[in-house]
């Protein structure tokens, strides 16, 4: 932590940093919470471990959205979240020059959801981590479990721990914990009857009180008005009619489609603890298989949905 | 006149929902996927009475989330009003409890009733489970609240072991226990198990901060950047208005097809920018800052100048579920010490 | 199903498919008469949302037809159309929605016959599925539009 804190201070004098959006402890046991530093006097308040979930590279286009001039802003970023400030910029939302992308190592991130799910409700006063294994301490209960029972479906899966283009790198690259291949969940659910994946979907997004934590955590969806919110033509009901619900989620994941760097900040946001990635993972599989395409890997290649290739399969036409 | 408490074995809780079940429409907290929510009992299904805190708060089975009005034809206008069995609510805690009669400030003023909360919220019967276990992230105790508060119950029950103990609070709580099959008395030895975990579950809370000039303190920063600060980070999403049980704002769509339709009430948030965005296109709170603002000074300044009391009752479900932790305990500290330090 | 004689709807762009359909009109080829048609200028305007809505309402079969690859008249469209297709598909296969329900084509404006065909065959498969019952939405008793009438 101290060499983060001494680096990050290294950079805003040599930057000229004007903002920089890192992570600092949260106020309950096993959260972070984002922070908004102006001055490299703060950078003390900064942390950086396995509870920092959150993807930062959203909070780039609340700069946008600021007015005025955009400044210059560091900012702290796991593989994923730096993956994401690349696609922005790729996209047009930010300029290259206005960001500085510090890289930090990730060996995996806790979802708050599962943890709550693992808890049945109850709630930690304290935790210790001995190794890959971690003892959660509560009232009048304990309960000992593998680290990566809470670590994110996205991080069990990952294969860009470290940011992949960035200014700065402190600490050694981490390794992908490699607990699963890319798209293992993805196949294995394919393996099921097409009803009872209909079943499996019904059933996870009943669970939705569309509060869009889902989409507002999600670096892509900066659209100034959602199509939600469209009243002419209203798309889709804006209550918790399943149909309508499902229409959210399915558009979501096809206006997110080759842009998702599955960092799981959805599911991670989501109160009700729904499998929000499923099926967007399946469409990240597509999209590089079918479109040769992954998200956020480099500054010059355009995105697959925004391309085309005259050869493209089309063996699903009729 | 003295009440008699009432004990309910807990192998027989089952028929005793079963018989509840006869008479009234039992919502309890069921378990499903991890989830648990308040949803109606249906013959045979076991309730999660263990579970702390709902991820939703149950005033949605006096207040869908989704709810039809009234539908409409050529033949006219077709109401649609809630015709079941009156409501037996049971299980939910004592800040949920409370919340029921913040929300009738809104939904049962003198003047207008709303007749679709009315419909089933009459003739309801609340039995609270007291908290033998407040969460860390609990705190109805800041707002005269507690894990045994009974404000807005009929029914009080404590869990000391292998028993329920059911005390009546209302005189429908009295009324529908006194005839109750299945309930011993309570001893002396009963009661004085309730009066240790309640003790036990008060001094596990803390002590909570005086919020007297909380009201007071908030008028006066209206302009603070504490508010830049606190909605920095804040998604606008609606996981805190959402799982709010005393939130209540809606919006009213009609949904028509060929010459019929339905009139639908549903949830609605401050968080989401269209909520006060005008027809000319101007948005009075146009940034998150605004609706953050909007949304702490209606829960301990707006509600309190309407109503006298604060909107909140401290279940602390927006503390646990906000996806990037802004919690509303911090905040409310960090208004109190500016205020003093002014 | 028997008796079942599904709504389909068929966006057709205006330069080749749907000129494609009137030839098939002129030429007095019978197709069967369960679609109904809304002529986009490209195929590349159709928005996934559009086919969802049809599946919302009850249409039990969607099909979207334009230009062969090379002849779009806004020389692109139906290629970015294609992308998106092949993605919808994907998504709604994957979640479980019938594969013969959402169908794409390529039908130049000199191929009538192709166009009966295509409907012929997209109508016949859909007659096969049933009615639409996935993402059909039923709000309540009194809107009856879970049903096309």
């Amino acid at each position: 932590m101290d060499e983060l804190v001494e680096k990050i201070k290294k950079i805003f004098a040599e930057e000229k940093l004007e903002l920089l959006i890192g992570y600092t402890k949260g106020t309950l046991p096993l959260r972070a919470t984002p922070i908004f530093i102006e001055s490299a006097d703060d950078a003390d308040k900064l942390i950086f471990d396995f509870t920092c979930h959150n993807n930062l590279a959203k909070y780039l286009l609340d700069e946008k959205k600021r007015g005025g001039d955009i400044r210059k802003v560091g900012i702290i970023a796991k593989g994923c979240d730096a993956r994401a400030v690349v696609q922005l910029v790729v996209e047009g939302q930010f300029e290259r020059e206005k960001v500085v992308i510090i890289g930090v190592p990730c060996e995996g991130v806790i979802d708050p959801g599962k943890l709550r799910k693992e808890l049945s409700g109850r709630e930690i006063k304290n935790f210790e981590i001995n190794g890959d294994r971690t003892t959660l301490l509560g009232n009048g209960f304990e309960l000992e479990l593998d680290m990566s029972e809470l670590f994110s479906d996205s991080c069990l899966s990952c294969r860009y721990p470290n940011a992949p283009q960035y200014d700065y790198f402190i600490g050694e690259p981490a390794e992908p914990i490699g607990v699963r291949n890319e798209y293992t969940s993805v196949d294995e659910f394919e393996k099921k009857s097409p009803d009872e994946r209909w079943t499996y979907f019904e059933r996870e997004y009943s669970k939705c009180i569309r509060c869009y934590a889902c989409r507002n955590a999600c670096p892509f969806c900066y659209c100034e008005e959602c199509f939600v919110d469209r009243s002419t033509p209203r798309w889709t009901g804006k209550g918790n009619d399943l149909s309508d619900t499902i229409i959210f989620h399915i558009v979501r994941v096809l206006h997110t489609a080759g842009r998702c760097v599955d960092c799981g900040a959805c599911a991670a946001a989501c109160p009700l603890n729904i499998d929000i990635r499923m099926l967007g993972k399946r469409v990240e599989k597509e999209v590089k298989e079918r479109f040769g395409f992954t998200a956020g890997l480099d500054f010059e290649t355009q995105p697959a949905m925004a391309t085309f290739n005259e050869n493209d399969k089309e063996e699903f036409i009729m | 006149m003295e009440m008699d408490t009432y004990k309910l074995q807990k192998g027989n809780l089952g028929r005793f929902l079963q018989k509840l079940g006869e008479e009234f429409a039992v919502y309890a907290p069921v378990k499903s996927d991890g989830v648990v929510a308040f949803v109606e009992l249906m013959p045979g299904q076991e309730s999660a009475l263990d579970f702390p805190r709902t991820h939703k708060p149950p005033k949605d089975v006096f207040y869908p989330q989704t709810e039809v009005m009234f539908g409409y034809d050529k033949d006219g206008m077709h109401s649609v009003e809630y015709k079941g069995k009156p409501i037996a609510l049971f299980g939910t805690r004592p800040c949920d409890a409370k919340s029921f009669l913040l929300l009738e400030r809104v939904f049962i003023d003198p003047k207008y009733e709303d007749p679709y909360w009315a419909a089933r919220r009459n003739n309801a019967l609340v039995f609270s489970l007291a908290c033998n276990d407040p969460l860390p992230s609990c705190f109805c105790n800041w707002l005269d609240g507690g894990p045994f508060s009974n404000t807005g119950s009929d029914v009080l029950i404590t869990d000391i072991g292998d028993a329920y103990l059911l005390e009546p609070i209302s005189e429908n709580g009295e009324r529908f226990l006194s005839s109750a099959d299945l309930l011993q008395i309570s001893t002396g030895k009963d009661i004085e198990k309730a009066q240790n975990a309640k003790e036990r579950a008060e001094s596990s809370m803390g002590a909570p901060p005086k919020l007297d000039s909380l009201k007071a303190s908030l008028d006066a920063l209206w302009d603070s950047p504490l508010w830049d600060e606190v909605s920095s980070k804040c998604l606008g999403c609606a996981a805190c208005t959402y799982s709010c049980p005393t939130c209540y704002c809606f919006d009213i769509q009609d949904e028509s097809r060929r010459g019929k339709g339905v009139r639908i009430r549903l949830w609605d948030t401050c968080q989401f920018p269209p909520f006060t965005k005008e027809g000319s296109g101007h948005n009075p709170r146009p940034t998150q800052k605004h609706r953050l603002r909007q949304r702490f000074m209606h829960k301990f300044s707006y509600f309190v100048e309407k109503e006298g009391e604060f909107g909140c009752v401290g279940c602390g479900r927006c503390v646990s579920l906000c996806p990037v932790n802004i919690d509303i305990r911090g905040f409310i500290n960090e208004v109190l010490k500016t205020a003093q330090g002014q | 199903m028997k008796d079942f004689e599904p709504k389909i709807m068929t966006f057709l762009c205006n330069w080749c498919s749907y000129a494609g359909a009137d030839l098939a009109g002129v030429s007095r080829i019978q197709y069967p008469p369960n679609t109904r048609v809304i002529r986009v200028p490209c195929s590349g305007r159709v928005n996934p949302l559009f086919i969802l809505k049809c599946l919302q309402d009850g249409y039990a079969g969607v099909l979207v037809s334009g230009c062969h690859p090379g002849d779009c008249h806004y020389i692109s469209g139906n290629y970015v159309a294609r992308r998106k297709f092949a993605i919808l598909k994907t998504a709604l296969e994957f979640m479980g929605i019938e594969p013969g329900r959402v169908q794409f084509s390529w039908v130049s404006a000199g191929e009538g016959e192709k166009f009966s065909q295509v409907i012929s065959k997209v109508t016949e498969s859909v007659k096969v599925l049933g009615p639409a019952r996935k993402l059909v939405k039923s709000t309540n008793s009194f809107v009856s539009s879970g049903k096309v009438d």
